[in-house]
C-alpha cells in the first residue's frame, strides 16, 4: 500500500478488534491482516505494549491439550479506543478536506 | 529452516531479556505455530522473517520501555543502550553501519570508564591526604589542617564527577532509545 501504517494506527486497530470481543493471537493476527499489510511478527510487540499500558489483559484457555492465550480489552483500553475513534474522525475530516479541494478545513 | 530451528535461534537471540519477557515472547510464537498447524509451518516461517528480525523488534521494544519506565537512573540508561545495541546487532544491517555504531559505543564506554577512574583517583588521593593530615596532626597542626581541607576538596570533586557521569549515561540512554523508537516508527509495515 502507498500509505504507511505507523505504530499508533496499529495499536488502534488491535484495540478496535478486541473491543468487539476477546481473541487469541493467531485469530487476531488474521483479522488485522485482512485490512492492512502487517507481517505476522509485528503483532507480538504491539500486544505486549498494549498489555503493559494496561489496555488489555490475558487469560489462558485449554484447547486440544495446550493453552490458547486470549486477549481481553480493559476499561482503560475502551477509554483509549474511544479516544482513537474521535481522533480518527478529526484526522479523516482534514485529509478528506484536502483531497476534496477544500483549503479551509 | 524448521520450526524447532527457528524457535531455538529466537531463544538464543532473546537470551539477554528478563526470563519473564523472554518466556512470554517464546510461548506466543509457539502458540502461533500450533494454531497455524504443521501444514503451514514453512509459510509461517517465511512470513515471520528471520529469527533475527523478530528478536530485533522485541529487543527494541524492550529498550524503549526500559528507558521510559525509569528515565533518571544511570543503570536503566546503560541497560537501554545495551538492548538497543543488541537489537542493532540482531537486525540485518549493513556492516559499515554496525561498525560505526560499535565504534561510537566503544568510544562512549571508554570515556565513561576514564571519567570513573578519574573520580576514583580523586577520592583515593583525598584519603591519602587525610591520612597524611592525621599523622601530622599534633606535630604540625597547621599543615594537617591544610591537608584536611585539600582532602575534602578532592572528595567533593570526585563526587561531582560521579554525578556528572550518572547524569550523562542516563541522558545518553534516553536519547539512544528515543532515536531508535523514532527510526522504527514505520518499519512495522511489511
Amino acid at each position: 500500500m502507498l500509505f504507511s501504517i505507523n505504530t499508533g494506527l496499529l495499536d488502534a486497530c488491535v484495540l478496535a478488534v478486541l473491543s468487539r470481543g476477546d481473541e487469541y493471537g493467531y485469530r487476531l493476527t488474521q483479522e488485522v491482516k485482512q485490512v492492512m499489510a502487517v507481517s505476522e511478527s509485528t503483532l507480538y510487540p504491539v500486544l505486549r505494549r498494549l498489555q503493559k499500558n494496561g489496555w488489555l489483559t490475558t487469560y489462558d484457555q485449554p484447547f486440544q491439550g495446550r493453552n490458547r492465550r486470549y486477549y481481553r480489552i480493559t476499561s482503560d483500553g475502551l477509554t483509549q479506543h474511544a479516544l482513537h475513534l474521535s481522533e480518527w474522525k478529526e484526522y479523516r475530516r482534514r485529509i478528506e478536506g484536502i483531497f476534496g479541494g477544500e483549503t479551509n478545513v | 529452516m524448521t520450526r524447532a530451528e527457528f524457535m531455538r535461534e529466537l531463544r538464543e537471540r532473546l537470551a539477554r531479556l528478563p526470563a519473564e519477557e523472554r518466556n512470554a515472547a517464546l510461548s506466543y510464537y509457539e502458540e502461533y505455530f500450533d494454531e497455524a498447524g504443521p501444514d503451514r509451518e514453512q509459510e509461517v516461517i517465511r512470513e515471520l522473517g528471520s529469527p533475527a528480525s523478530v528478536a530485533s523488534r522485541i529487543l527494541a521494544d524492550h529498550a524503549v520501555k526500559e528507558a521510559r519506565q525509569s528515565p533518571h537512573s544511570p543503570k536503566k540508561g546503560l541497560s537501554a543502550i545495551w538492548f538497543v545495541l543488541l537489537a542493532v546487532c540482531a537486525a540485518p544491517l549493513a556492516f559499515p553501519v554496525i561498525f560505526g555504531i560499535v565504534g561510537a559505543t566503544v568510544a562512549i564506554v571508554g570515556a565513561v570508564v576514564a571519567a570513573i577512574v578519574a573520580a576514583v583517583s580523586l577520592i583515593v588521593g583525598g584519603v591519602g591526604l587525610f591520612a597524611g593530615g592525621l599523622v601530622g596532626l599534633f606535630s604540625t597542626p597547621a599543615t594537617a589542617i591544610v591537608l584536611f581541607g585539600a582532602a575534602f576538596l578532592l572528595w567533593g570533586l570526585g563526587k561531582i564527577v560521579f554525578i556528572i557521569i550518572g547524569a550523562g549515561v542516563s541522558l545518553l540512554g534516553l536519547v539512544v532509545a528515543w532515536l531508535f523508537s523514532r527510526s522504527k516508527g514505520d518499519s512495522h509495515v511489511r
